[in-house]
């Protein structure tokens, strides 16, 4: 190379170099200097923004989507006829009353008549029945809710819907959290007509996979169905707003372990996943302003015995198993300040059994005896009959510490237990029929709404034997007469008398071994000053949140 | 030469053929209920039937396969469950971001693999040559996922002068899209700064990605070179007192470089499946982490189309390494020709 070829290809090395250095530096100043000379195509940052790590794919369609990510970003979006409270109860939201006829099977809202939809419509009863029945036809998402509930829906005037049930319900006004209100003029005209409902084309489904028709606090700015979903106030909210509140909300998926902690520590991120390992946790708590909470969110993780295949079918081999757990390890090493459960019930519920009401503690004397008891004693001890544990491999290395307590537990009363990580598609093909299911499945149930009938329906009744929800094949007639007549009772407390009566029932059955589990999330409390769900954990409490509400961005404060 | 083009154009379709066949089987085997897993573990059992009707699952699976293979023949790769959009527009938006990751990877392969291993082999058995070798071991064995972290937690978290994570900062907006690939779009819109925020996201994951090719190239240009260099041409140049740079990089590095070129081809073909962790790691949106949660979620239609392209990429990167090979190697070109 001669000389002066070698001196060009320095200088423009060296320019490269300069102009990434330049380029390089603070990356969250740079952004938005460095954009702009093209100032057209920014967009604000600033203090004002939220930031929260979510499990992604995150659906925003209320049709479509029911996960948690799906929940966060739809209950910040849509606005629903009654908002739930932290104590189990509901409260009036754009409902503002509603009757209920004697037998529980009508209910008649009536809606305020001061809320507007993002895109200036008014929000009438027509627009609750059309979410409605398009929630029905399409099928998915928060569905199986109404489907087997809802008659009809009928607009009585512009500010009265009325619900007739096909059977009675005392706890409707409950499920309609997941009732998203849309509005049907903006839908109607974003459908495609060569969709499969008809003259409702794809029901605009495709067109609401990245945009909102709703009247809640936030609308969609930007929506990468691959990346994030970035949200902005909607300043006309019919509920107003107070200094403080987010003026944006990003939920952000795929950000976990190293990049997490990078994010976090760089502003980036405020509020962290609740699936990454304890030595995550531990890092991010030791990073400045960052702070890690437990959250109860009415989530337990069951241990089902399958009360139909042996030797599980035997109560005594499954209490021996109650016994033999060591809840206290469990409680503290493997799921760090979860609750030992009460029974069926998670924590947080009004109708939540006492803990003197639960009778199983780590106890191996008493394990021993009921082991005594089983008839399949003796190819319990020889290891003829080991138990068939399955946990679950989207649960992480924590839940196969779980198993591998269990499995020590029950060694230490002579009885082998082969424990097997699945993904859960596989547990769920598995539960399809008693043979498939194993003795012992780990599942973590998360109530959809906060009506204990639809979480004692789901897990006990036998209409779920045969879902992931039930694999314990519980099908005790009794149990299932029980759970019908209270989900019909109109009254709270006599209602949730009867609810606890069911508990009482099941953990006498023993088919569960339940942990409450607390779920751990880093925040960066020097930016997010007020985090309700947060504040509430730290009273020590029992409180509960359905899914995706401790989300709701409008309750938070930034700092200035 | 017409003849021998066309055989291996028929060697491909029977490869694409049979990789049709092999993905379609094993994507369908994978454990879990396709429609169940689309719709979510609780949606009522008469929507997931219809689903499971509508995605002929109830058909036998060589049916299913005739489906699915008519279907790409009208370029309907079909529905992602993941996305809820036609995987042909998944692809779009998900190969630029890979085609662009891996381009940039592959010039840092290219450019220092083969600068590393000419050095190597000129300074044989010496001190720069002890230097890449330990540099080149630590690039095969340890695996792309080491070098991530690594390189995040060093230039993302401790001296924090890149980005960890996306295509491009919060404070912009997407280029307009031309190739899919941002800093090629944000050049083209005369948007520099665009350009260099692109450039900073990518700049990590397209080095990490490019270590394990770089070491290897280096390996096999130095093993190449230093055999070329005992050859008597060499010797004869020397003898003629032409400059050692100039016997090095004019005559022994063309053809010291066959062996390189397919190696790194391989490994740069490769690199779009491969690149999963990389793209996870750094949450960056590339066609690999896409098939990643295809395949976690048995998303059957996504896994399928993606794996396809995945083999049309291998056997293009195959038949463009044998042009460049033959171009060359003029003893490739004769042999082609039978002339050799």
């Amino acid at each position: 190379m001669k000389g002066k070829h070698k001196g060009y290809a320095v200088s423009v090395v060296l320019a490269v170099m300069l102009a990434m250095t330049a380029g390089c530096g603070n990356n969250t100043a740079s952004e938005s200097e460095g954009a702009g000379a093209d100032a057209e195509q920014t967009v604000a940052v600033g203090a004002g923004r939220i930031t929260q790590c979510v499990n992604w794919p995150c659906y925003i369609d209320p049709a479509v989507g029911s996960g948690y990510a799906d929940s966060v970003s739809m209950l910040n979006l849509y606005d629903t006829l009654t908002f739930p409270n932290t104590d189990g109860s509901v409260s009036p939201f754009v409902a503002t009353d509603w009757e209920v006829s004697d037998d529980s099977t009508e209910y008649t809202f009536h809606l305020r008549d001061d809320v507007y939809f993002h895109s200036g419509n008014p929000l009438t009863a027509s627009d609750v029945k059309f979410s409605m029945d398009r929630l029905l036809t399409i099928g998915e998402g928060y569905a199986y809710l109404f489907v087997d509930l809802i008659d009809s829906v009928a607009a009585v005037d512009e500010h009265t819907v009325l619900f007739k049930l096909k059977k009675p319900s005392g706890t409707f006004h409950s499920t309609v959290i997941r009732l998203y209100i849309l509005d049907e003029k903006t839908v109607m005209e974003n459908i495609d007509a060569s969709g499969t409902y008809g003259e409702f084309g794809d029901y605009g489904k495709a067109w609401l996979t990245t945009n909102d028709a709703g009247s809640g606090p936030y609308k969609v700015k930007e929506m990468k169905t691959e990346e994030y979903l970035l949200m902005e106030r909607n300043a006309d909210y019919w509920g107003g707003w107070e200094d403080g509140a987010p003026e944006q909300a990003k939920v952000i998926g795929g950000i976990t372990g190293a990049n997490l902690r990078t994010m976090m520590s760089r502003g980036e991120v405020d509020i962290s996943y609740d699936a990454e390992t304890q030595e995550t946790y531990d890092a991010l708590d030791e990073l400045d302003g960052m702070t890690v909470v437990r959250l109860a969110m009415g989530t337990n993780l069951n241990l089902m015995l399958n009360t139909k295949l042996a030797p599980t079918d035997d109560i005594h081999l499954r209490r021996a198993m109650a016994y033999a757990m060591d809840y206290e390890t469990l409680g503290t090493n493997i799921y760090p300040k979860s609750r030992t459960a009460t029974g069926p019930i998670p924590s947080g519920f009004k109708a939540a059994l006492d803990a003197s009401e639960f009778p199983y503690s780590r106890n191996l004397e008493k394990a021993k005896a009921e082991l005594e008891q089983s008839p399949y004693r003796e190819e319990l001890l020889s290891g003829e009959l080991p138990i068939a544990l399955t946990w679950c491999t989207e649960g992480g290395d924590r839940q196969e510490k779980f198993a591998l307590l269990v499995q020590a537990g029950m060694s230490e009363l002579g009885v082998k237990v082969n424990i097997t990580g699945k993904p859960f598609a596989a547990m769920m093909t598995d539960a399809q029929t008693v043979e498939t299911t194993p003795n012992a499945s780990m599942v973590v149930f998360a109530p959809p709404s906060l009506d204990v009938g639809s979480v004692l329906k789901a897990r006990y009744h036998s209409d779920s034997c045969g879902s992931w929800e039930q694999m314990e094949w519980l099908r005790d007639a009794e149990i299932d007469e029980m759970i019908e007549t209270a989900v019909t009772i109109p009254g709270d407390a006599e209602r949730d008398a009867q609810y606890a009566e069911i508990a009482r029932k099941i953990v006498e059955l023993c088919p569960t071994i339940w942990l409450d589990l607390s779920h751990p999330m880093a925040y960066n409390s020097d930016h997010v000053v007020l985090w309700p769900a947060a504040e509430i954990s730290k009273t020590g409490e029992p409180f509960i949140y359905a899914t995706g509400y401790t989300a709701y961005y409008r309750d938070f404060r930034l700092a200035e | 030469m017409g003849i021998s083009i066309a055989k291996r154009i028929l060697t491909y379709v029977l490869v694409l053929f049979g990789l049709s066949i092999l993905i379609f089987v094993i994507a369908r085997v994978m454990p879990g209920d396709v429609a169940r897993m689309a719709l979510g573990p609780r949606t009522p059992e008469a929507t997931v039937e219809a689903l499971r009707e509508e995605m002929h699952l109830r058909d036998p699976i060589y049916t299913q396969y005739f489906y699915w293979l008519g279907d790409i023949f009208k370029g309907d790769f079909g529905v992602s469950i993941i996305s809820k959009r036609p995987v042909l527009d998944d692809i779009r938006i998900y190969l630029p971001a890979t085609m662009e990751l891996v381009l940039l990877s592959a010039v840092f392969t290219a450019f220092f693999g083969i600068v590393l291993g000419v050095l190597s082999a000129k300074y044989s058995g010496k001190w720069p040559d002890a230097i890449i070798r330990i540099f080149s071991y630590f690039g095969v064995v340890a695996p792309a996922f080491f070098w991530a972290v690594l390189v995040m937690l060093l230039f993302a978290y401790l001296i924090p002068i890149l980005p960890s994570s996306g295509r491009i900062g919060p404070g912009l907006t997407e280029p307009a899209h031309v190739t899919g690939m941002y800093i090629l779009d944000y050049l083209l819109a005369g948007n520099t700064a665009g350009a260099f925020d692109a450039l900073k996201h990518i700049l990590m994951p397209a080095v990490v990605l490019s270590f394990g090719g770089i070491s290897q190239a280096a390996r096999i240009t130095r093993t190449s070179m230093t055999e070329n260099m005992m050859k008597p041409y060499a010797s004869a140049e020397r003898a003629y007192g032409i400059p050692e740079n100039k016997i090095l990089f004019k005559y022994l590095l063309r053809p010291s470089l066959n062996s390189t070129i397919s190696v790194m081809a391989l490994d740069i073909a490769g690199a779009f499946a491969g690149a999963f962790l990389v793209e996870q790691i750094f949450n960056y949106p590339g066609l690999s982490r896409y098939c990643l949660q295809a395949m976690l979620n048995k998303d059957v239609f996504a896994v399928s189309a993606v794996v396809m392209v995945f083999g049309v990429i291998f056997i293009v990167m195959n038949f463009v390494t044998d042009i460049i090979i033959s171009v060359l190697d003029p003893r490739v070109r004769l042999a082609a020709r039978g002339e050799a």
